[in-house]
């Protein structure tokens, strides 16, 4: 959630807006659709993209954290530092997924023609969504790190806020 | 822990230099209207040099709550 309103600022420090709200509205409404219905497209979307939200952080918890307590060594100790690095390292995996799965292979897919589309109906945009998000419409590879930026919010959000304990300690907030 | 703090805030300071250095290479004002300014360059500088000082703000946080928790064990 911190993250998605987050990404609606991004304008505000000169970076591209970052609306995964319309992007999942887009795939579940369609193009045509979604044009003539912002609200209901971003209505929509939002709530996809929050269950998706809480579906990653759940797989995080259940999964993620506790293997990473196993395989990893130096992620055994459960103190809010190595927390948080967890929550970093998931982060990144989904600024991974996203940018060369999600992105270039779904939004690409259905945004792509539009944004290179001859006008009136396009934008006449020479890039759609490139491979590994190196361009996004009328942004290059500012559009991927403007993703890891985004990721890093949810990840220092999800790292900070998932801090479980051992059953022994002392400790009681 | 002196030298974690030393490492956080410096990932702190880096990224705050990287964001105002952006944030200058990008020229004309922020801006809601779609596209707004662009420059590939500058704005990668903001994204990287804000994802800095996330990830530092952040082990500043866990720091601080560890030390917390020290004190209360």
């Amino acid at each position: 959630m911190v993250a998605t309103v987050t990404g609606l600022w991004f304008p505000g420090v000169k970076l591209p807006q970052f609306d995964f709200n319309t992007l999942n509205g887009y795939l579940a409404l369609g193009l045509t659709n979604s044009f003539a219905d912002p609200v209901r497209t971003f209505v929509i979307g939002g709530t996809i993209h929050m269950i998706d939200g809480i579906i990653w952080a759940l797989i995080f918890g259940l999964i993620i954290s506790p293997t990473l307590g196993v395989v990893v060594k130096p992620l055994r100790p459960m103190t809010p530092t190595v927390n948080l690095i967890k929550g970093l390292i998931w982060g990144g995996t989904l600024w991974i997924i996203s940018s060369a799965l999600w992105m270039p292979l779904l939004i690409g897919a259905i945004l792509g023609p539009a944004l290179t589309g001859a006008p009136p109906a396009g934008f006449g945009l020479a890039c759609g969504v490139g491979p590994f998000l190196t361009c996004f419409g009328p942004y290059g590879v500012q559009a991927l790190f403007t993703n890891l930026f985004w990721h890093m919010i949810w990840g220092v959000n999800l790292g900070l806020l998932f801090n479980p304990m051992r059953l022994g300690s002392k400790v009681r907030w | 822990m002196m030298r974690s703090l030393m490492i956080y805030l410096g990932l702190l300071i880096l990224g705050i230099i990287f964001a105002v250095a952006g944030w200058f290479l990008t020229p004309g004002a922020a801006s809601f209207q779609f596209p707004g300014p662009i420059n590939e360059g500058g704005q990668s500088l903001i994204a990287l040099g804000l994802a800095f000082v996330v990830v530092a703000v952040g082990l500043l946080l866990a720091g601080a709550q560890e030390r917390m928790m020290a004190g209360t064990e």
